[in-house]
């Protein structure tokens, strides 16, 4: 029993060492090496009594799908650069597992997009990382340019524990530069549900000219409502694409209306069933999305213009 | 205050896209002349029909007697964080009737976001979600019989997750998900587990969805007469190996393996074609970039037509033994391409 203790000691020695010579590497690339030297670190985070199961793998751009099948292909239109993922084993039950993968996204703005687009609404939030939740003995979690699934064979007691531990020594050991996503302090917050923004990098509401977008949902009285909001180089670029929603919902709706109210312009556009309001503020192309009723829609849109700031 | 500017343009969106259709492919006529020789050539009185349209073909899968339209709406990463959930409707309008998500644990949030369509549509659609049996073996290796146990109790588990998320009691068909070995397609573990799930009432009939030796696997459960619906990575050129994006080393053409697509309809399996175009993709798309690679198999005709090389691929399997195919479209603008190559795929072959 003493020799295993000693031995866990050495161990931990070993791999504090290693710690520190992989936090020293990074370099003008930042966490690009981190995210190298993520199976060391990786490594250390077994859980006690289990193992790894083959080895710690990373994955590319390149080879991605090997792992994941065609869900590589989401996140790869977020810029994935690199993915880590352990299958840790229950040292007497091989059916028994947990998998850890780590993203790194290469950006916050990114890996918030890859956790927005997968987040479940309702699940217990964690306090780790920039944001977290638990969905039954599965762990999600958003820390700076990384994104961590923690998925498990059964949920129990058991399982959800070790899966909060590991949790905790994975975002303890992956940095955060701080670096802001703009969305998030963009988008009005009055009104605004928790936990609603999500970002799209390409094909947000199913339109293949709106990439780099934000969206959220707004509690209107008994309505809930969703805006979105991007940002482009320049504002004839942000007009350009008011123009081409126009175009989508004559297309695909049942007509438009061009409304002024002031110095604010909106389109608002009829979809059979339900109305979008597009509007332009400078280098910013905003709306709503899917409302019910037309004048509520017209009527958000404006306070969401009114409320956004130009930089 | 508000003041109108300009006067409202208005549009049918089910006119439209017969409009497209049409002023694409030499007029109306044409169109109506192909739909309804689909239609009529498939229906019997046994066939399960739903929200079927003038601007879509049919065509029955296999012993489970529905006459699915042969676009399958690929709900897996085009509804992962909702993002395409207003392709939904169009697809719907156009006549796609068959809806193929996967569960939650792959696809995240799909399932949840599909929920509220399935919700004004539910009688309406064919709906099939999946899951993998998460066995970890080599293709060739057999699986033991605790692994077989595993599968069948994780892969049900998922299936109860799966009717949770979108919120209904039932599923038409539930698939094992990338599969890749025979000896788990011939589990009886894992059958009897989709029997007692039928059984139950969760569920309709029972498939697979493979793209790694998908020959062998494919071979598996014709051999074992359980499966009704198999979803296969087939191109133009043959199988699609997606452990390689690329096609299967060796792989003979989707002409040459005629003989045992045949046997697998023989068999009753419906068969679903997948990943029929990736390799032609941009490689961010995991794809391989070449639009051009299939054009060797293609005759004069096809060749020549208007159509991309995306909708040629899809025209062609659709010619070629595949019942429908199933396509991830993301946007509106490949919902309106894949309407196209799945509603006219008949005129571009002798």
């Amino acid at each position: 029993m003493a020799s295993a203790d000693l031995l866990q000691r050495i161990l931990r020695l070993r791999l504090l060492a290693l710690t520190v010579v992989a936090v020293m590497a990074i370099g003008p690339n930042g966490q690009i090496i981190a995210s190298q030297n993520l199976p060391v670190m990786v490594t250390g985070s077994t859980p006690k009594g289990w193992q790894i199961f083959d080895k710690v793998k990373q994955f590319t751009p390149e080879n991605l799908y090997e792992q994941i099948n065609g869900r590589a292909a989401f996140f790869l239109s977020y810029d994935m650069v690199r993915m880590t993922y352990v299958r840790f084993v229950n040292s007497d039950e091989t059916t028994q597992f947990i998998n850890l993968s780590i993203y790194d996204m290469r950006t916050p703005t990114n890996a918030f997009g890859v956790f927005s687009a997968e987040r479940s609404q309702g699940e217990p939030s964690l306090d780790l990382g920039r944001a977290g939740y638990r969905s039954d003995a599965n762990y999600f979690i958003w820390k700076g340019r990384y994104y961590i699934r923690i998925i498990s064979a059964v949920n129990t007691d058991e399982f959800q524990q070790i899966g909060m531990d590991l949790a905790r020594k994975v975002t303890d050991f992956l940095l955060d530069s701080g670096e802001q996503v703009w969305g998030l302090t963009a988008l009005p917050l009055t009104d605004r549900m928790p936990e609603s923004v999500q970002y799209f990098k390409v094909d947000a509401m199913g339109l293949d000219f709106m990439r780099n977008t934000y969206t959220a949902t707004y509690r209107k009285g008994n309505t809930l409502v969703t805006a979105f909001l991007s940002q482009q180089d320049s504002a004839e670029s942000a007009r350009a694409k008011v123009v081409r929603y126009a175009s989508y919902a004559k297309k695909y709706g049942k007509g438009i209306e061009r409304l002024k109210a002031g110095e604010v312009e909106l389109v608002s556009c009829d979809m059979g069933g339900s109305y979008d309001v597009v509007y332009q503020k400078g280098r910013l192309i905003g709306g709503v999305s899917y409302v019910e009723d037309r004048d509520l829609a017209i009527r958000v849109a404006l306070e969401m213009w009114e409320k956004l700031r130009l930089e | 205050m508000i003041k109108q500017k300009k006067n409202r343009d208005t549009f049918d969106r089910r006119e439209f896209i017969k409009i497209v259709a049409a002023a694409t492919f030499s007029g109306p006529i044409l169109l109506s002349t192909a739909y309804s020789k689909s239609n009529v050539s498939t229906g019997t009185k046994e066939t399960i029909h739903r929200n079927e349209q003038p601007t879509m073909t049919y065509r029955k899968l296999g012993r489970t007697g529905f006459l699915s339209s042969r676009l399958v709406f690929g709900c897996g990463a085009a509804l992962t964080g909702g993002k395409a959930v207003r392709l939904l409707q169009r697809a719907f309008e156009a006549g796609i009737n068959h809806f193929d998500v996967g569960s939650d644990i792959y696809y995240k949030g799909s399932e949840r976001n599909l929920a509220p369509f399935l919700k004004d549509h539910r009688e309406q659609v064919w709906v099939v979600s999946k899951a993998p049996a998460n066995v970890y073996t080599k293709s060739g290796d057999s699986i033991t019989l605790e692994q077989a146990k595993s599968a069948a109790k994780y892969w049900t588990g998922l299936m109860d997750a799966s009717l949770k998320d979108l919120q209904t009691d039932y599923v038409d068909a539930y698939y094992l998900m990338a599969v890749d070995n025979p000896s788990l397609v011939r589990s009886e573990e894992v059958y009897n587990a989709f029997l007692k799930a039928k059984t139950a009432g969760k569920v309709g009939h029972f498939g697979l969805s493979t793209h790694k030796n998908a020959q062998k696997v494919l071979e598996a459960a014709i051999e074992t007469g359980w499966y009704d619906l198999a979803m296969i990575g087939i191109t133009p050129a043959g199988w699609y190996d997606w452990s390689t994006k690329s096609l299967a080393q060796d792989t003979s053409t989707l002409v040459e393996l005629q003989g045992l697509l045949k046997r697998a309809t023989e068999a009753g399996i419906g068969l679903v074609g997948m990943k029929t175009v990736r390799y032609l993709a941009p490689l961010w798309s995991l794809g391989k970039g070449d639009p051009s690679a299939f054009d060797k198999v293609y005759g004069e005709k096809l060749k020549s037509s208007s159509l991309s090389p995306f909708q040629r691929g899809y025209a062609y399997v659709l010619q070629h033994g595949i019942d429908v195919v199933n396509a991830d479209m993301q946007n509106f603008k490949h919902l309106e391409e894949n309407i196209i190559a799945a509603a006219t795929d008949d005129r571009y072959f002798s």
